[in-house]
């Protein structure tokens, strides 16, 4: 490698550290480590072909071009934390990684929804397990009056009540999201 | 005449690795997988060289085979990559084609997301090349989404796209050989008016052009059933933040959900889109540079450029016969060796060979000699 392909390099580096926190070549190997993968498989997950994998973690080319694999990636990140805490079990991963991998951009007309559900596929799914625990022990009907009780003394309370047990997904979404750190 | 060289083989899956496919084809690497069978680079050993070889059961072979004995000949365009050729073995047939190694445009919205305009014109405009080829041979592809979407490993110089895949193509005005009501093509990539099991005619190839281009611009794939549900009841629907409105105009008139009113020939969509083009105004200069990469791979080990270097040629001179132990050929020829172990019955001993070559009444199937073990 020659003087100016080695700054090319570190000039690119130095953007992934920028807009993904941290080299891709860094990042993707601790994926394929913390995941149990192989170069071949993260490819596939991500859905990126595999000379465009090794050319971002050499360094000799900066940006993730496709915007659904940049949500694919951080994604796998989240996952990747949990399976290395312990919530998550490798069996578990797997089947989440499936999912990421068949996630998507969404349709193109219908572009407001397309940020809203493509954003975060596992926000989603978590919301939606608060949503199912939280009917599974009351109905509708009486979460929301429930919510009513509260909402004088603990209003806070009262709305995590009402949005997850009688809102629309769109909106559990957002509130879990504005609550996230 | 490669229906001569029915003998024995084999061909599927991972397992055929390294065999030979009717005595002619060399199974190397998978390299792709197609809606119903897999595609290998195979050596093809009479001619020397690579090829791409498709493997599909005889049951899903039937419209392939009478679309290469009736067209693949004539249709020679460079934007089109039909079936060479092919060879049937035991219940599988193999279709042969060119080597084209820069994947899909599948595999380029994968890497890329949204192309820029200016690119996609050029895809789209050898697509429709390609297709005015093929129409002209009464030829309807039925099948034209991102993934049939071939391109040859162009790197960063101008793209070449190759349309394949003529799996389920039809001759217009053919009688179908499956039931009416039972829809072919690939879910999402649908004509309305396929959907509603009318006669296979040019403009569905057109309707499915204009989805493709909506994919590479926008980088998603687009919903076709609310696009036409749009389209039906308010009209032609906005252009999509993306599509640059000169672009729009062809696109949307490729989508039209009655095909009397969407482009009538592949021809005429391509002249609408060259005088689009012209509209679209100078390409900006920080435009990410597109890469077609080589997405075969090396070789793998035991295969170099000219061929599997494992199995020099035989000199010339009288007919080889083949070694009997290794047989089926699955791995190169060793010499035999004593049987290790616990296996007290050597085989028997083998019979005389026989030429190579099926036997008239055998079809070409042969015994495996059983070991009493």
């Amino acid at each position: 490698m020659d003087a100016a392909q080695q700054e090319a390099t570190a000039r690119a580096r130095e953007l992934q550290r920028s807009w993904y926190g941290e080299p891709l070549g860094a990042l993707f190997r601790r994926l394929i480590d913390d995941l149990g993968l192989n170069q071949a498989r993260l490819a596939s997950v991500l859905g990126l072909s595999a000379p465009m994998l090794s050319q971002l973690m050499s360094g000799q080319r900066a940006k993730i071009g496709n915007p659904a694999v940049v949500q694919r990636v951080q994604a796998l990140q989240e996952l990747s934390s949990q399976v290395a805490d312990g919530s998550v079990s490798a069996a578990e991963a797997a089947e989440r990684m499936e999912e990421v991998k068949k996630s998507s951009g969404g349709s193109v007309l219908n572009s407001t929804q397309t940020t809203a559900s493509s954003g975060a596929p596992t926000v989603r799914r978590v919301v939606r397990e608060i949503q199912s625990l939280l009917r599974s022990v009351a109905g509708a009907g009486d979460i929301i009056d429930a919510a009513g009780t509260l909402a004088p003394t603990h209003p806070e309370l009262a709305e995590f009540l009402r949005v997850y047990g009688a809102g629309r997904t769109a909106e559990a979404v957002a509130h879990y999201e504005a609550h996230q750190s | 005449m490669p229906g001569r060289d029915r003998c024995r083989g084999s061909g599927g899956d991972a397992s055929d690795m390294g065999e030979v496919f009717a005595g002619r084809y060399e199974l190397v690497d998978p390299i792709g997988r197609g809606g119903v069978g897999a595609v290998w680079r195979a050596w093809d050993q009479r001619r020397r060289r690579y090829v791409a070889a498709k493997v599909l059961q005889q049951s899903d072979a039937h419209t392939l085979l009478r679309f290469v004995r009736e067209q693949a000949l004539r249709i020679d365009h460079p934007h089109v990559l039909a079936p060479m050729s092919w060879a049937a073995d035991d219940d599988k047939v193999l279709f042969t084609m060119e080597m084209v190694g820069g994947g899909s445009l599948a595999h380029l919205i994968g890497d890329y997301g949204p192309l820029p305009p200016h690119f996609v014109c050029v895809l789209l405009d050898q697509l429709l090349s390609g297709l005015t080829a093929v129409h002209a041979e009464g030829v309807v592809h039925r099948d034209i989404k991102p993934a049939n979407l071939l391109l040859e490993a162009t790197g960063t110089g101008r793209p070449h796209l190759r349309l394949s895949d003529f799996g389920i193509a039809m001759r217009k005005g053919e009688p179908r050989l499956t039931d009416t009501n039972f829809v072919m093509g690939t879910p999402g990539y649908f004509a309305p008016e396929q959907m509603l099991g009318e006669e296979p005619d040019f403009p569905a190839d057109l309707f499915a052009v204009g989805l493709v281009a909506l994919y590479l611009l926008t980088g998603r794939k687009p919903d076709a059933e609310a696009l036409v549900e749009r389209f039906q009841e308010q009209g032609m629907p906005n252009a999509p933040e993306e599509v640059p409105a000169p672009l729009w105009e062809v696109i949307s008139s490729l989508l039209h959900p009655d095909p009397y009113a969407r482009f009538r020939t592949a021809a005429g969509a391509r002249k609408a889109l060259a005088a689009a083009v012209e509209l679209l105004g100078e390409r900006p200069a920080d435009e990410e540079e597109i890469e077609v990469f080589d997405q075969l791979g090396p070789l793998p080990p035991g295969f170099g450029p000219e061929g599997p270097e494992r199995h020099p040629m035989p000199p010339p001179g009288p007919p080889q016969v083949p070694p009997r132990p290794n047989y089926p050929p699955t791995r190169p020829y060793t010499a035999p060796q004593p049987v290790p172990g616990p296996c007290r019955h050597p085989r028997p001993a083998r019979p005389r060979r026989r030429p190579y070559g099926p036997r008239a009444g055998t079809r070409g199937r042969r015994r495996r000699w059983p070991s009493p073990c």
